[in-house]
């Protein structure tokens, strides 16, 4: 076990031996698996990826892509390749989900508290938060090949899909420049890629939050081949602003935290992103999350406040849960 | 000539006048004591007074100073540039696999497990790193 750091300043914890790595990034946590006489240089390319990601889709820098794409709402803004990807597959999922994930939620989480990355943001903070009267659908956002324009009074927060799409990315950009396969987890989005893009056998554990399976919490083991897996709990991120219990996942249709009956839902997608879209979305749906998965066949494990697990037709298809 | 007070009189007058004596010293000491610990404490209370009311004029003073400040950086406006890091790794081709058409499209996928890879040898292989988590964050 060694530790490298590498500029941008990242120090990562890399097992030479097990092909293995991880550090923090975006606010979160990254780990990395692949082949081990690569996991140096992959450490190094994902850190690059991540850093890239991180000037363009930032909510936490002035500097990024998408504050500047905010500050100019209602006209064109040039942005970097990288952010017109980021919020095409934004769109893509928020359409996927008739608008449940939502990629417009930014004025409402700066208003409720959640304006700064999430380790400085008070735990509790007794003012009263003003929610913002939104303005703009995300159907409002346009895209060029250069620009994005974000509707005036709306300001883009690819907190939902970005991650996912980090992951993403990740993966891909190692598959391809180093010619091995990858799995990489960003805050508990996973993706695996490979060059010749063959599926490899991971083994996963899937929990509420990073806390609660540190702190010796429930879980589950499963075997991820290929593609991506997502998991959404209300469990992570959470303070309360004004008297009010607040979390991460937002309800874009009541402007308020998801108050379902569902805690934790893991999901199978062919990307992150798209494993995240229906991820996030199930946790908005509540009630009706499992009638909408099942519809759209996607591998699902749905974990509720009182315990209890169900899973899709399509998760116990797959066979990918260890004594399921 | 008779003497007005006998002799036992007149030693009991002077006891009596020497305690009157002690008591009145003892009173004027206490008295003095009491006088000037009054006399220091009510300086002292005039010496927070005061402080307080210098601490109060140096914070009116200093606040004035920043707002003179403020104005004049507000009609003195500075403008610092910062080179943003430009270096890009993230090239088209994976950019485009990234976020094509479909990419977030949800559901009719499921994951295919390959055969895990294993390695022949007589030595005890050392144990596998943790598996990473899916896990809220």
């Amino acid at each position: 076990m060694s530790t490298v750091v590498h500029e941008p300043p990242t120090v990562a914890t890399v097992d030479r031996d097990g092909g293995a790595s991880s550090w923090r990034a975006l606010g979160t946590y990254v780990e990395l698996r692949t082949a081990p006489d690569a996991v140096e240089d992959a450490t190094a390319l994902a850190a690059d990826v991540l850093h890239e990601v991180d000037l363009a889709c930032s909510r936490f820098r002035d500097d990024s892509d998408l504050m500047r794409a905010n500050r100019g709402a209602g006209t064109p803004v040039e942005v970097s390749p990288v952010l017109l990807g980021a919020v095409r597959v934004a769109l893509e999922a928020a359409a996927e989900t008739d608008g449940l994930v939502d990629p417009l939620l930014g004025d409402l989480l700066s208003a409720a508290g959640y304006d700064r990355t999430f380790a400085l943001v008070p735990a509790d903070d007794p003012t009263p938060a003003a929610l913002p009267v939104r303005g703009g659908s995300w159907n409002q956002v346009e895209l060029t090949e250069t620009t994005v324009t974000v509707p005036r009074g709306a300001a883009l927060d690819l907190g939902a899909t970005g991650k996912a799409f980090a992951a993403d990315l990740v993966a891909l950009s190692i598959a391809d420049a180093l010619d091995v396969p990858a799995l990489v987890g960003v805050g508990g989005d996973l993706r695996v890629a490979a060059p010749d893009d063959t599926a490899r056998d991971h083994l996963v554990v899937v929990g509420h939050s990073r806390a609660d399976l540190d702190a010796g919490g429930p879980s589950t083991r499963v075997h991820l081949g290929s593609g991506g897996l997502a998991t959404s709990s209300v469990s992570a991120r959470r303070w309360r602003r004004g008297g009010r219990q607040w979390h991460h996942l937002v309800d874009p249709r009541t402007g308020l935290p998801t108050q379902g009956p569902l805690r934790t839902v893991t999901a199978l997608g062919r990307t992150a992103a798209a494993a995240n879209a229906a991820t996030t979305a199930s946790i908005v749906l509540g009630d009706a999350a499992h009638a909408w998965l099942v519809e759209r066949r996607v591998a699902a494990r749905l974990v509720g406040h009182d315990g209890s697990v169900t899973h899709t037709p399509a998760w116990l298809l797959a066979g990918i849960e260890e004594n399921s | 000539m008779r003497a007005l007070l006998s002799t036992g009189q007149r030693n009991r007058s002077r006891v009596v006048l020497a305690v009157l004596s002690g008591t009145l010293a003892a009173a004027t000491a206490a008295g003095t004591g009491v006088a000037t610990a009054m006399a220091a404490q009510e300086s002292a209370r005039d010496n927070a007074v005061k402080a307080a009311e210098k601490a109060a004029a140096d914070a009116a003073a200093a606040k004035t100073h920043h707002d003179a400040l403020v104005k004049w950086a507000k009609e003195n406006p500075t403008v610092v540039t910062k080179d943003r890091p430009t270096k890009t790794v993230v090239g088209p081709r994976v950019l485009a696999k990234a976020s094509s058409s479909g990419s977030a499209k949800v559901g009719g996928s499921s994951s295919r497990s390959g055969t895990s890879s294993s390695s022949g040898g007589t030595s005890r292989p050392k144990p596998p790193p943790p598996p990473p988590a899916s896990a809220g964050s």
